[in-house]
């Protein structure tokens, strides 16, 4: 017991006697050990942050086959019947390496060989922006340069706002330059809640969008019927569908 | 009395299923989706739509 006794005294002695180094090399040892571990946490935060905002992950092709192969595409034929001009993508706000939220384009088959085929747009830009942000409908008349901002289930528009910007650098609107019509429709994730079943919230993950190139494109489509159709049916549906696959 | 007012706060509390003309449940919060509410969406895309008529320029 008292050899104990001494061996700690010894100990504490030895350590007061040293004390300023002694404690100067504890310190750094423990700066560097904190500042290590504070490193590797925020890096795997960082990596597991981008893998979750990647566009798709391991199952990409299933989600592509679905989404493409059964709906879209079919879609578009339908559509490029009654506009020729049309295009549809599908856009989600992701955001990137620098934190910037951007929208990514889940398929750019449409976009080939057009200006804007290599376009890279920040979720507040465009159009699309303007539904993302407001979580409605939007649809730019390019022509009449008004936008115009609506509510899900109503094909008539609760704003109408003219000479709007979109907040497009000189580029984007020199890529973009040719499209007289945007219609952008939310996509809402789909959450589970009790007893296994989905339902919308309010939070938006990207946009169904729909141009034209036609000329008097919105005059058009609202004379045909198109814009109601588009804007009650087709486009939640395929919110709805994309909400399932990506949310 | 009381299962009466539960019944009735369970009632507001209950989502309001919108849903499209073609049948499909509206993106609103608070709206069910399920498996049968995707295989009408799939189907309910194909069907055609009325052509654009061009206005001839403006």
């Amino acid at each position: 017991m008292g050899g104990k006794r001494d061996w700690w005294s010894r100990a504490f002695l030895a350590v007061a006697a040293g004390s300023p180094l002694a404690i100067e090399r504890l310190l750094d040892d423990w700066k560097v050990s904190l500042g290590a571990a504070t490193g590797v946490t925020l890096l795997t935060w960082y990596g597991t942050f981008l893998a979750s905002e990647a566009p798709g992950g391991a199952d990409i092709i299933q989600r592509y086959r679905y989404v493409f192969g059964n709906t879209v595409d079919p879609f578009r034929q339908v559509l490029r019947k009654a506009d020729p001009t049309a295009r549809v993508n599908v856009m989600l706000a992701k955001r990137d390496w620098r934190l910037t939220k951007r929208f990514v384009f889940f398929d750019r088959e449409d976009l080939n060989g057009h200006p804007d085929e290599n376009l890279d747009l920040k979720a507040s830009q465009g159009v699309a922006g303007k539904a993302l942000i407001s979580k409605r409908w939007a649809i730019g008349d390019l022509e009449s340069r008004t936008l115009y901002l609506g509510a899900i289930g109503s094909d008539q528009h609760s704003n109408a706002e003219n000479h709007v910007s979109y907040g497009l650098t000189t580029e984007q609107q020199q890529a973009t330059c040719g499209l007289t019509a945007v219609l952008s429709f939310p996509i809402r994730r789909l959450e589970q809640v009790r007893d296994r079943k989905m339902e919308f919230s309010d939070d938006v993950i990207g946009v169904v969008n729909i141009d034209s190139k036609m000329t008097g494109a919105m005059a058009s489509y609202e004379a045909s019927g198109l814009k109601k159709e588009l804007l009650l049916n087709r486009m939640p549906t395929l919110a709805c569908i994309c909400a399932a696959f990506f949310s | 009395m009381a299962d009466q007012d539960e019944k009735a706060a369970n009632k507001s509390r209950a989502p309001v299923r919108q849903v499209a003309p073609n049948g499909v449940v509206l993106p609103v919060k608070g709206n069910e989706f399920s498996g049968k509410d995707y295989q009408k969406a799939v189907l309910a895309l194909q069907a055609p739509l009325p052509p654009a008529k061009p206005t001839g320029g403006q």
